[in-house]
């Protein structure tokens, strides 16, 4: 702990870094070092759970309840009627959104994820990638808590029904992997200029009902087609799938590989050209 | 480790107000005026963009034992100076080598939280320093005893009065003595009693510490504290010598 901070904050020297491979050095370091400050991020994250729930009646059973209440609202409007039986429109739906509220936080909050830190970026010497943490460490507990609302409803509609339903579990951790470059990108991009926040805001806005999340892509709709083309649909079906139909999809997970590779390749690249110039920017 | 700041013409430019927008506007014709003021560092023009230089062409080396004060008028550069030692931002030209661990105490709010017990913000704002699970126990006892909170140490950080809040903050941030110490002009911490305790304190730490660099206006403070003064005038080195010689 002690000497990984070190190594980021007492460096040698700091040199007039210019080549590609020292910025890229630099950053990969501080991405590093921002993991090794775990329990920082973790308790940090913690805090923001509480202080949401805190001098609450049932406390963190507010976001179980928030989820069953949203779950039964869309069930009633668009889960009746539709296609499908109701029991794996159910299952369908829970897993979606909980694939989602991890998703859409992360992407929105990626913004800003440096800009709403001016004190500690100007007050410490904590590495930048430590913020990426802490956001996707807190969306995850709060995202656990309203698992609990959903696995309620999964095991009333029935699912899962097969062991395979635990291949969703590597699906949360490359979501979390995913998470850290995506912060990394939209959070350098958000301090160099704050109109990508106005743009990601509304491109997601939309982007949850080009998802299917409340809808399903019944096979010759143009719906089928929406969400071939949408890439988060990927990132909601390696997921989904294992525990709807008991098997491994194996061409979402290698399209998310190359999503989430490309994601980590651009993000360190950005990453390092802007890391230095971000405090200026806040 | 022996603890060592070498700084060779260290400079810092900022531009000042450009708009950094995915549109881009409509660009002004002809030439910007450069912008004007007695306080603050140098404007001037780079590719045709008025930057700000806050810090111009700074050398100096601080050797274990070293105390350096930095003053000067609002604007002249100390915090940035400062941060710029801190290596939270980092320098347009010169060179800047540290050897050892850098305590930078800009801020002595940072990270508490209001929710949580005073207890609670001890074990956060040592996390934030990058200590150990193992010295945060060790420390505990003492910092609450130093504070003088008593049970208030298990209430919310929020019911504290601005002054119980400042006396955490003080307790915890002299808690561990660092190898290269910054600080941004914040003694005042608490009642007269507490500031005579904190005084104290301070020395002791100043005398255990390694390299000290403090700004403050504060002159007799840096007479007792500081064995060397750097007057800093628009960003530039005005004098740099021994205590003495720099505040009559």
């Amino acid at each position: 702990m002690e000497q990984s901070l070190n190594n980021l904050t007492s460096a040698k020297e700091v040199p007039p870094a210019n080549g590609l491979a020292t910025l890229v050095g630099i950053a990969l370091q501080d991405i590093v070092a921002g993991a090794r400050h775990y329990r920082l991020w973790l308790a940090l994250a913690k805090e923001d759970v509480l202080d949401a729930y805190r001098h609450t009646s049932i406390g963190v059973l507010w976001a179980v309840f928030s989820f069953s209440f949203y779950t039964i609202s869309i069930v009633l409007v668009f889960g009746l009627g539709a296609s499908l039986p109701n029991k794996l429109y159910i299952a369908h739906l829970v897993t979606g959104l909980l694939a989602w509220n991890f998703i859409s936080p992360i992407v929105n909050q990626g913004v800003t994820v440096f800009t709403s830190q001016v004190s500690y970026i100007k007050g410490s010497k904590l590495p930048l990638s430590l913020f990426t943490y802490h956001v996707m460490a807190r969306n995850l507990m709060l995202d656990g808590f309203a698992a609990l609302g959903g696995i309620g409803f999964l095991i009333w509609s029935g699912y899962p029904s097969s062991w395979v339903a635990l291949a969703a579990l590597p699906a949360i951790g490359f979501f979390i992997f995913t998470a850290i470059p995506v912060q990394l990108l939209l959070g350098s991009l958000g301090a160099y200029t704050r109109d990508v926040k106005q743009i990601i805001e509304n491109v997601m806005r939309s982007v949850f009902f080009l998802t299917p999340v409340i809808w399903t892509a019944a096979p010759g709709t143009h719906r089928e087609i929406i969400a071939r083309y949408n890439p988060f649909t990927s990132y909601i079906e390696i997921f989904r799938i294992p525990i709807l139909e008991g098997r491994i999809p194996w061409d979402n997970w290698l399209e998310c590989l190359i999503m989430t590779g490309s994601i980590w390749a651009v993000a360190v690249l950005i990453f390092a050209a802007t890391r230095r110039h971000i405090v200026f920017w806040l | 480790m022996k603890s060592s700041i070498i700084a060779e013409n260290l400079s810092l430019e900022y531009r000042m107000h450009k708009k950094r927008r995915i549109i881009p506007g409509f660009k002004r014709k002809g030439e910007i005026p450069l912008p004007q003021s007695t306080v603050g560092g140098d404007f001037v023009f780079s590719r045709k963009q008025p930057k700000l230089r806050a810090l111009n062409d700074l050398s100096f080396t601080l050797e274990p034992g070293d105390r350096l004060g930095l003053i000067g008028a609002n604007g002249a550069g100390k915090s940035t100076l400062l941060m710029v030692l801190a290596q939270i931002y980092q320098p347009t030209a010169g060179r800047l080598t540290v050897e050892g661990r850098v305590d930078a105490l800009f801020n002595i709010g940072l990270g508490f939280r209001p929710e949580a017990t005073g207890r609670r913000n001890i074990v956060l704002r040592g996390l934030i320093n990058g200590w150990s699970s193992k010295l945060i126990a060790e420390r505990m006892d003492e910092i609450i005893e130093f504070s003088e909170l008593g049970d208030f140490i298990d209430m919310p950080y929020k019911s504290y009065s601005q002054g119980m809040a400042a006396r955490l903050a003080f307790s915890i941030a002299t808690a561990v003595t660092p190898e290269i110490l910054l600080l941004d002009e914040w003694i005042g911490a608490g009642d007269t009693d507490f500031q005579k305790k904190a005084k104290d304190r301070m020395l002791n730490l100043v005398e255990d510490a390694g390299i000290m660099v403090i700004a403050s206006h504060n002159h007799s403070l840096l007479k007792q504290t500081c064995n060397r003064i750097l007057h800093l005038e628009h960003g530039r080195i005005l004098k740099l010598g021994p205590v003495d010689e720099v505040i009559a």
